[in-house]
């Protein structure tokens, strides 16, 4: 957890700190533009040194408390988050519509559902899919592989 | 006298079957609305707008108004059961709300949101009832220098006594603020930080960085663990009785009712910084006040009642610099184009000549609060069923619900992409105990933030913060910033002298 502390304030620094420095050397915009950045930028290039300092140091801060981790390891964490990710490339590749019933039928029967609740659960969301939001709002939901589409 | 026959004249008016019917109709429209996440207020009243032409102005502003009054009710429950919030005010239920329904208390949980949400309602509107004939001074004290200052007072509140450490808080406060500077500057229309991308030029959306940060992590721990949110137990039942006793809290807690929706409301009537800012407003004065403050954040009932009271509260306050200035109080007052479809123009004239029309509106206000309160607590239970299913099976559909909700929302594609690149920075800052909530409304307040500044700064010099409001408004952010340390060196002291 110290590393994964001390990284994301090293992360922090450097992202504020590049952001900052673009606007004001790479786009070089005006002083009007540039203020309320430099306000808010210097304020957590301030706060994020002292906590990388503080995360080094191994610092408790106080109000801090021990939280459950969400996920038991990282495989784990990586297992999961390629699982939700997975729903990008499906929409992406088959439009919404398919690509949501395919994403949640691999899902499900991936994960020890059997075929029939599988079957059930992803025609049951392609129903809401269309009957609510393409139907209902007037969602203009992309049918085809996204950038293929009519 | 003659205002309380205007009252009375308003209430009758209300009173009429076509309104009632419009109005029945509305409500369920603005509680699915709300219940979705992804689908915002203003969603709603972008899809209504086109039916209220051709209706008299009565009619058309109840449809709007009584679909936009309820969204945060339905958005209540989905921040308890799912832990996702509705809509992203209802974010500040999700920190106790959503604990609650872990450990088996969703049922109470839902009571005291939703009858909060209705009673809370009806106070903004009580409020802005009482204040109508008064208005004009009241606005009037608040300039762009208070707006600079209640905005800020709101980000460092939260950022101070929300979730984890105060440090880590002001972090997430001011990195949801440097978020939000991507983009068109609303002030000069210079394209901030856009690295040549499209999407980029007008900046980060709410609804993305709400779904990333709120539902992402949720639902990673859904699908790692696979089991339910609640635990299958007895006690874990949600009864009518467990909503019951939620219902009951809130008339066990009159003065955290009282002082939420009071807040709610006062927030509510500043332009531009009512709707977000109000619960976690309340949340955090609530925290300070309560005698159990280590509670917030692990399911307090206080946590659920006090931004649920403001949330609605704020509808009300809302309503009175939209109906007399013409500056919507909150982002969801964006109805304001249904009056110009309406070939009404709000303003201070406004108040003048159609004062019957605006008292008509806050009964609106009203009964729609009441019946969407009423109509929920009445299916609590049953929704709330949800959370007994297994997380293999709500994760994935409620992942699809989340990507079609973003879509939805402003039908770009980009949009479902950054839910998952907010929801990796949600995940982190969840992990390290850094405050989602002050990140989200940081984010949200900045527009007003900057702009109130920069006009600040032209109209004032840079002693525009010597004015006797905004003063008094600096006093109390000192207050909130260091009471809490404050106070836990005084118990300290007391502690090594007992």
């Amino acid at each position: 957890m110290k590393a994964f502390e001390i990284a994301s304030a090293a992360v922090l620094l450097l992202f504020v700190a590049f952001i900052i420095g673009a606007g004001a050397f790479f786009y070089g915009y005006p002083m009007n533009v540039m203020r309320f950045p430099y306000f808010v930028g210097g304020f957590l290039l301030l706060m994020g040194a002292w906590r990388l300092r503080g995360a080094i140091r191994g610092e408790r801060l106080e109000g801090e408390t021990e939280e459950e981790p969400t996920t038991d390891s990282i495989g784990e964490f990586a297992r999961t988050a390629l699982w939700l990710l997975l729903i990008l490339p499906a929409v992406w590749l088959l439009g919404y519509p398919a690509g949501i019933t395919a994403y949640l039928l691999v899902y499900f029967l991936a994960h020890g559902q059997t075929w029939l609740t599988s079957v059930l659960l992803s025609a049951a969301a392609l129903a809401v899919t269309y009957f609510v939001f393409i139907v209902f709002l007037r969602v203009n939901l992309p049918v085809w592989p996204i950038g293929l589409g009519p | 006298m003659e205002y309380f026959s205007l009252l009375s004249e308003g209430f009758l008016r209300v009173m009429r079957p076509d309104l009632l019917l419009i109005m029945l109709a509305a409500i369920p429209f603005g509680l699915i609305f709300g219940l979705v996440p992804g689908l915002s207020g203003l969603t709603a009243l972008a899809i209504l707008l086109p039916f209220i032409y051709g209706m008299q102005p009565l009619q058309g502003l109840a449809l709007l108004l009584s679909a936009h009054a309820v969204i945060y009710t339905g958005g209540s429950v989905s921040a308890i059961i799912l832990g996702i919030p509705g809509s992203p005010p209802n974010a500040a239920t999700v920190l106790d709300g959503f604990p609650m329904a872990r450990q088996g208390r969703g049922g109470e949980a839902m009571g005291a949101a939703l009858a909060a949400s209705g009673l809370g309602g009806i106070f903004g509107v009580l409020v802005l009832v009482a204040i109508l004939p008064i208005l004009e001074p009241i606005v009037l004290l608040f300039g762009s220098p208070e707006t600079f200052f209640l905005a800020l007072m709101g980000v460092a509140f939260i950022a101070v006594v929300g979730e984890g450490p105060m440090q880590k808080g002001l972090i997430s406060g001011a990195l949801g603020i440097f978020l939000a500077l991507f983009g068109y500057q609303s002030v000069t229309g210079v394209p901030r930080f856009w690295f040549g991308s499209d999407y980029l030029l007008d900046g980060f959306r709410i609804i993305p960085l709400a779904l990333g940060l709120f539902a992402i992590p949720e639902l990673i721990a859904l699908s790692s663990k696979g089991r339910a949110v609640a635990h299958d137990s007895d006690e874990s039942k949600i009864t009518f009785a467990q909503v019951k006793e939620g219902v009951w809290q809130v008339f066990r807690h009159p003065a955290l009712f009282f002082k939420s929706s009071a807040i709610g409301a006062v927030v509510g009537v500043v332009p531009g910084v009512g709707g977000e800012t109000s619960p976690f407003v309340a949340y955090a004065a609530a925290k300070q006040t309560s005698k159990h403050p280590e509670l917030f954040g692990k399911g307090s009932i206080e946590g659920v009642i006090a931004p649920e009271s403001s949330n609605n509260a704020k509808e009300g306050g809302a309503l009175v610099p939209t109906l007399a200035f013409g500056i919507p109080g909150s982002t969801g007052m964006a109805l304001l184009g249904g009056f110009l479809i309406l070939g009404l123009e709000p303003g201070p004239e406004f108040l003048k000549e159609h004062m019957d029309l605006g008292v008509g509106l806050a009964m609106v206000v009203a009964i729609s609060n009441l019946f969407a309160a009423a109509v929920m607590i009445l299916l609590a239970r049953h929704i709330a069923q949800i959370t007994h299913l297994e997380g293999h099976i709500l994760a994935p559909l409620l992942l699809a619900v989340v990507v079609l909700g973003t879509f939805a929302s402003k039908q770009n594609p980009m949009d479902v992409v950054y839910v998952f690149v907010f929801g990796g920075l949600g995940y982190i800052l969840k992990e390290l105990s850094y405050s989602r909530a002050a990140l989200i409304l940081g984010f949200v307040l900045t527009n007003a933030i900057e702009s109130s500044l920069h006009i600040s700064l032209r109209s004032y010099g840079w002693l525009f913060w010597m004015r006797p409001v905004s003063l008094i408004i600096i006093a109390l952010l000192a207050l909130g910033i260091l009471w809490p340390t404050v106070k836990r060196r005084m118990r300290a002291r007391k502690a090594s002298a007992s």
